[in-house]
């Protein structure tokens, strides 16, 4: 039978209509912005600077500041809600339908709530004043203040993380392990493996690939976080909690330095797709 | 086995407890009198009901931002859903020239730190008079929604076998009818789950919302940070405000769990 041989082109019409227009426009714009001096409380003319507000980056200690919190940060999300995420995708694993059916609701609530909400509702816990959780530390003798500490609001903002993401984590291990074919889990029994050695040299190197591609979509995720640390510490005490983003938005709509900001929107921005081209490479190597 | 049993028990039973406290303190603090949110020790369980939903949702402008935000996430519903099935339908049945490079691009828009755009954003919304209105951030959320809605219908569609296609297609079917009259009913619920994703992304967005609504488009979302004030925080409005923010969304999470992760990784993990 003859096939119509044609190109669907317009299949892609209106997802190029729509997604061009709102990633591509803006992105050129602000290359073109980041080329001026253009500060809008500013008396100041707008003039043409060329690259300088890049070369200001590296002198600018908050922006350094900024990308050194925000790494430290998003490298124990990683860590932490890998351990924890691995534990549960496990418990996940083996559990009966009905009891397994419920903690996978329990785990889907943290994903799809608002993150907003998410500040909100942490800082309702962690708060000094109205808090449970500084009161319970208290009671414990451990003083918990996220409005002076740095350490504290650090691990608060990383517990939040950790309540909002791990099930994600936990759900990607979770599609790798139902994937193991029963068969070698079979072997490995029967020819004597501890559970452990069964975990370390069946198990874990079967799921490297989804741990791969978890802790890196949880480590862009993490490197762009705005809207929960922005409801829970604003970024504060000080700047301790002023991460790459939060840092953009301060510099942004506080002092409206729109050259300087656009500069380093699109640092972010290529830091963001260096680490996109390797999850693409992740992704698309294994089974997809 | 049986201590397994009971230790497996105690696991869910702690994950369920870090769960759902944070989520049962707001919703006891939106009901809590000021004097009983600021009372140490904490009262865990309030017998003194307060109604902080009545200032926020009747006297002040929420219920006004819920309706608002509503109607953006529907009309972002509306343009993302028929864009990505199309385009969807397109990766998965056709070879197309590329396609590789449209999918890491869509990637990098899923991935791509919102602060990053603001700043352009801003000044082309303030020109273009986009700026404060509902088609400006229901286009806007196509950014993330469209990636999203397009590789979860192109991970569905896949598991349609093909030979349909073919079979509708000598029946002298094009591929526009072959879509609506085949793929389309098949699609079923996971047309439904993807379309209550894209609801629930646009819904819960902030930062662009903050950025680029004022008062006529502003979304219950950007008013929730309204509360923390320069004399101290509305607590109880805000944990009002929270709650009803975080219903739909958690109604949302049982009805479509089976999508949620297959959304968030586009694709790359099947949930």
């Amino acid at each position: 039978m003859p096939r119509i041989r044609f190109r669907p082109w317009f299949l892609f019409l209106p997802l190029i209509i729509l997604l061009g227009p709102t990633s591509i426009i803006p992105f050129v714009y602000a290359i073109y912005i980041s080329l001026y001096r253009y500060v809008v409380t500013s008396p100041m003319p707008v003039i043409f600077v060329g690259i300088n507000n890049y070369v200001k980056l590296f002198y600018d200690g908050m922006f350094i500041n900024a990308l050194w919190r925000g790494l430290v940060f998003a490298i124990s999300c990683v860590l932490v809600e890998s351990a924890i995420g691995f534990g549960l995708a496990l418990l996940l694993w083996g559990m009966s339908s009905r009891l397994g059916s419920f903690l996978r609701v329990m785990l889907c609530i943290p994903l799809a709530a608002p993150p907003i909400v998410i500040g909100t509702m942490w800082k309702l816990m962690f708060n000094p004043d109205v808090g449970p959780v500084p009161f319970v530390l208290r009671q414990l003798g451990v003083d918990f203040n996220i409005g002076t500490s740095e350490v504290d609001a650090f691990l608060a903002t990383l517990f939040m993380d950790a309540w909002h993401w791990t099930p994600l984590v936990t759900f990607i291990l979770l599609a790798g392990l139902l994937a193991i074919p029963k068969e070698m889990l079979e072997v490995a029994e029967v020819s004597g493996a501890s559970t452990s050695q069964r975990l370390r040299y069946v198990i874990l190197p079967l799921i490297t690939q989804q741990f791969l591609i978890a802790s890196l979509i949880r480590f862009m995720d993490a490197l762009r976080i705005f809207d929960e640390v922005w409801m829970l510490t604003g970024g504060g005490p000080g700047i301790s909690t002023q991460y790459l983003c939060i840092y953009i938005y301060r510099l942004v709509l506080t002092q409206w330095d729109l050259g300087y900001g656009s500069a380093l929107s699109i640092v972010a921005l290529y830091i963001i797709v260096g680490f996109s081209m390797i999850l693409y490479r992740l992704v698309r190597g294994g089974r997809w | 086995m049986k201590v397994k049993d009971v230790l497996r028990y105690v696991m869910v039973a702690i994950v369920t407890l870090v769960v759902l406290f944070p989520i049962y303190w707001m919703v006891i603090t939106s009901l809590k009198p000021y004097v009983e949110i600021y009372s140490i020790p904490p009262v865990f369980f309030p017998l003194n009901i307060e109604n902080n939903y009545y200032r926020p949702f009747v006297k002040d402008v929420y219920f006004k931002y819920l309706l608002i935000s509503v109607i953006i996430a529907l009309g972002n519903v509306a343009l993302v859903i028929p864009s990505a099935l199309l385009a969807a339908y397109g990766f998965s049945r056709f070879k197309v020239r590329r396609s590789e490079d449209i999918y890491f691009w869509a990637l990098t828009c899923r991935m791509a730190p919102p602060a990053a755009f603001i700043v352009p954003l801003y000044i082309i919304y303030t020109r273009t008079g986009l700026f404060d209105t509902h088609l400006g951030l229901m286009l806007l959320y196509c950014l993330f929604n469209l990636p999203l809605a397009t590789w979860t219908l192109k991970g569905a569609i896949d598991a349609i076998p093909k030979d349909l296609d073919d079979a509708a297609l000598v029946d002298g079917c094009g591929t526009l009818s072959t879509l609506r009259r085949v793929i389309i009913p098949l699609l079923g619920p996971s047309l439904a789950a993807t379309a209550i994703l894209v609801f629930v992304f646009a819904f819960n967005e902030y930062l662009f919302a903050s950025v680029l609504t004022a008062t006529n488009a502003r979304t219950i979302t950007s008013g929730l940070s309204a509360f923390i004030t320069v004399v101290g925080i509305e607590w109880g409005e805000m944990a009002a405000v929270g709650t009803v923010c975080l219903i739909p969304t958690i109604i949302a999470a049982v009805l479509v769990q089976k999508y949620i992760v297959a959304g968030l990784t586009l694709g790359a993990v099947k949930g």
